[in-house]
């Protein structure tokens, strides 16, 4: 029989009453990994209609007269307003690190869901202004699925960074407390590991986004 | 509703009339869904600038869809995240909430694993159904009782229903269920998406089943491939089909992605990769594929989607789109999902075979890298299915020459089941006949699959029944037959009872037979010319299909025998089964039944594998602490 000394086994600590707060802080990043390699077999098939498209070109149709690449400021702006979002959400996590600076994290979330949230808005002014439809040939068609697909995204994004902002905001006030190292009680998922997730999907989904403005725009 | 019933994601069971219909339930789940999505319907029809109201239909599905969730409680947890308040704790208390947690959500594995378990068996039965109104059809040469049109949708109805068991069942069920059990873990690592991926599969179902009635375009006529252009020029029922099998597409996902977080992060100290059961090993082996394989389906349909509402042409030749770019899409997720379907049947099978053979697994870690061989390469072959389809020419010897190699990997796996049974003194329990049917109908299946992948042949047999009678010997005489292996086995550790000796013997034996005699013959058919998705064929045909006919009648009902021994064993018996019937190693046995809410009171250590059979000084696979679970001497209650 074990004593409760929490002597490693096998890189994991001798069995106790609940899952190890270690265990508990991996599983939102394995989750977000996972979750991510999901999303990136979610955006590929965009990818590959817009080349496989563009290659067969049916019925000269790929680009139809009247059909042109939309105007580059705009599309520069949409990937700058979600990237300047990104390094600004980023640049937030550190002070997740410690109660101390916890409520420092809010304006830092608050600023880049505020920054996603005008991505989105140009984008969708964008996509309302382009003097062709959805269905005025395959160009069309991947354009517009493809930043629709991005703007639903980045509203996750924006949605996922104001929770983070609103927790570090109500934890700074509330502190949990940790549970004894016997106690049937899980110690909840620290928002330090949250936040380090959302960095992951965050990178995942603005190179994304950069990749998608170059191939819609240039290629 | 109260903070405490927010947190817990659950909704306060009250059962008094008033709070039924203002509390979040299954009732107004329902009610709040369909008005939802007759509202969203109608808003969409008027939005709609096109005669064809596909983008009315969807949006009252998607609308309806997400009302239901919500009142089910899905939404509650999200608000309180967005709120910023800590996700509440997940330790369940050990009592039990009784029969309302299997109407709502729950957060314990096993409640879900169950739900998985009742609601695919009833949508696999269904689609049986279905194959049997086919097979009346097939009856006759020159088409049967229903007309040609009702026909495809009846088999795009039984094969896309059939698609959505073949998914689920065995990971839905028993990977929910055990795995967190097998690996020492209290809980799965996201109890809600849990919960969730479960809520899609019915909604899934009845979306899916929506499509046949009047008023929805009755049906639709694509076979279960929903192969564009046909998709997108389809009669109104396509709308139901495309959100059904995308809702299924994310509930894989969403499952998948909990199983392999569960598994990579919630093991019990101890259970090291090398020590882990080998069920568990197939689930990493499958989910990778279950992970990332749907969203690419999902994008593809809601390509589909969009060309059928808004007019993208994504699929229009005319428009500048393509049907090979759906034709690309979807065996890219088409393929890896036949290997979603098989490769946990390898892992019953392997998980099985070792309990009743006396004998560790022969070659543990070789049949792990069988597995996960099969799991990679799946992802090179799936232009094996679009030969026909106007692939570059100088493309089909890599994808010929990938599918024929993939055969290695398996051929593992099946060494390692032979190994297994070689010079071993097996008990010829049920469980096992099961495991030995399936071998020999895998070899079966794998064998034809061979055949197929040679490029002349494909050519030649393509659309054919003989490919019918091919994935019906692998999924069925594969994953059914591992269906049936694991719920002989697994039945005392879920109800406490055994399920009858002497039912369970008829079932296997009809089953058995039967399936054999129906789909053997289904070769020699499409040899002879038979095309699939046609009610006529040639006269001369007309025997051999009476035959197949007939004995899938007899295949059918050996599945009543099946359902009515698990309703008999589980409602009338009442001799409790013993606490570990075949004397298992593995750690489910270990613990009492019924199983503790929360699974172990404390985290046992692992201190050895579970395959050391045969070995008398072999270690016991936990060490347990003090007050810990109570161990499989305890006879179950």
């Amino acid at each position: 029989m074990i004593s409760d000394n929490p002597a490693p086994i096998g890189g994991l600590r001798r069995g106790g009453r609940a899952h190890s707060p270690e265990q508990i802080a991996r599983i939102p990043l394995v989750g977000t990994w996972l979750f991510i390699g999901a999303d990136f077999f979610f955006l590929l098939p965009l990818f590959f209609a817009f080349f496989l498209l563009q290659e067969t070109n049916n019925n000269h149709m790929w680009m139809p007269a009247g059909v042109h690449a939309p105007n580059q400021a705009l599309g520069v702006t949409v990937a700058v307003l979600v990237v300047l979002g990104i390094l600004v959400a980023r640049s937030g996590l550190k002070h997740l690190q410690s109660q101390q600076t916890l409520a420092r994290f809010t304006s830092f979330g608050r600023s880049a869901a505020v920054l996603f949230v005008a991505a989105i808005a140009v984008d969708i002014w964008q996509l309302s202004h382009m003097g062709y439809g959805i269905s005025s040939g395959a160009y069309a068609s991947v354009f517009f699925a493809m930043w629709i697909f991005m703007a639903i995204q980045v509203a996750a994004l924006a949605l996922w960074v104001i929770s983070l902002a609103n927790r570090a905001g109500y934890e700074s006030k509330h502190p949990i407390a940790m549970p004894g190292p016997d106690a049937v009680e899980e110690v909840p998922t620290p928002i330090s590991a949250l936040a380090h997730s959302y960095g992951m999907f965050a990178m995942f989904l603005g190179s994304a986004v950069l990749l998608a403005w170059v191939v819609t725009y240039f290629l | 509703m109260s903070q405490t019933a927010i947190a817990s994601g659950r909704a306060p069971v009250n059962f008094s009339a008033r709070r039924l219909f203002l509390t979040q339930n299954l009732l107004t789940a329902c009610i709040v869904g369909i008005v939802s999505g007759v509202v969203a319907y109608w808003i969409g029809a008027q939005l709609d600038t096109t005669d064809n109201g596909d983008a009315g239909i969807l949006l009252g599905y998607l609308v309806g869809a997400a009302g239901f969730l919500i009142m089910l409680g899905f939404a509650n947890d999200l608000i309180l995240r967005l709120r910023g308040r800590p996700s509440a704790s997940l330790v369940k208390s050990a009592e039990r909430k009784g029969w309302t947690e299997y109407f709502g959500i729950s957060l314990d594995h096993k409640v879900v694993g169950l739900q998985f378990a009742v609601g695919v068996t009833f949508m696999f039965l269904l689609a049986g159904f279905q194959a049997m109104m086919i097979r009346t059809d097939l009856l006759y040469p020159n088409g049967g009782p229903w007309p040609a049109g009702q026909y495809t949708t009846l088999v795009g109805l039984h094969g896309l229903m059939m698609m959505f068991v073949a998914t689920l069942i065995l990971i839905g069920a028993f990977g929910n269920y055990f795995i967190p059990l097998m690996i020492g873990a209290k809980r799965m690592a996201f109890p809600r998406l849990e919960s969730f991926a479960f809520w899609l599969v019915p909604l899934g179902a009845l979306i899916l089943y929506s499509t046949i009635f009047a008023g929805f375009g009755g049906g639709f006529n694509t076979g279960w491939y929903l192969y564009a252009p046909l998709s997108v020029e389809a009669r109104a029922g396509m709308d139901g089909a495309i959100v059904g099998f995308a809702f299924i597409g994310i509930a894989a996902s969403i499952a998948a992605i909990n199983l392999l977080t569960t598994i990579f992060v919630m093991r019990a100290p101890g259970m090291t990769w090398s020590r882990m059961p080998i069920f568990a090993w197939s689930m990493v082996a499958v989910e990778f594929l279950s992970a990332l394989a749907p969203p690419v389906l999902a994008t593809a349909l809601i390509m589909v989607g969009m060309d059928r509402a808004v007019q993208s042409s994504f699929f229009e030749a005319s428009a500048g789109g393509s049907a090979f770019l759906y034709e690309e899409m979807f065996w890219f997720f088409g393929h890896p999902e036949v290997y979603i379907f098989i490769i946990p049947a390898f892992g019953i099978a392997m998980e099985i075979l070792p309990v009743f053979a006396r004998k560790p697994l022969f070659g543990y870690r070789l049949a792990v890298a069988g597995m996960m061989g099969v799991s990679l390469m799946s992802w090179f072959v799936w232009n094996h299915h679009i030969f026909t389809s106007g692939i570059a020419p100088g493309l089909r010897p890599f994808f010929m020459t990938a599918t024929e190699l993939i055969s290695i990997p398996t051929g593992v796996v099946f060494l390692a089941l032979l190994g297994t049974m070689w010079r071993a003194p097996l008990r010829f329990k049920l469980p096992l006949l099961f495991v030995l049917a399936l071998f020999f109908n895998f070899l079966i299946g794998g064998l034809t699959g061979v055949f197929l992948s040679d490029v002349p042949l494909d050519t030649t047999l393509h659309d054919s029944f003989f490919v019918v009678g091919h994935f019906h010997y692998t999924i069925v005489g594969g994953e059914i037959f591992a269906l049936y292996a694991a719920s002989y086995f697994w039945f005392p550790k879920i109800t406490g009872k055994m399920l009858n000796e002497r039912l369970g013997k008829l079932h296997f034996w009809t089953a058995f037979i039967f399936f054999n005699t129906t789909f053997l013959p289904m070769f020699a058919v499409g040899y002879l010319g038979m095309i699939r998705r046609s009610p006529v064929y040639a006269s001369e045909l007309h025997g051999l299909n009476v035959w197949i006919s007939v004995n899938g009648f007899l295949f059918g009902f050996s599945n009543l025998i099946w359902l009515a021994n698990i309703i008999y064993s589980w409602v009338f018996q009442k001799e409790l089964a013993p606490a570990n019937p075949w004397e298992s190693r593995s750690l489910e046995w270990q613990v009492a039944t019924p199983i503790p809410a929360d699974n172990f009171d404390r985290i046992p250590t692992i201190v050895s594998g579970p395959y050391d059979y045969g070995d008398a000084n072999a270690r016991p696979v936990a060490e347990w602490p003090e007050s810990g679970s109570i161990p499989s001497a305890v006879p179950a209650t």
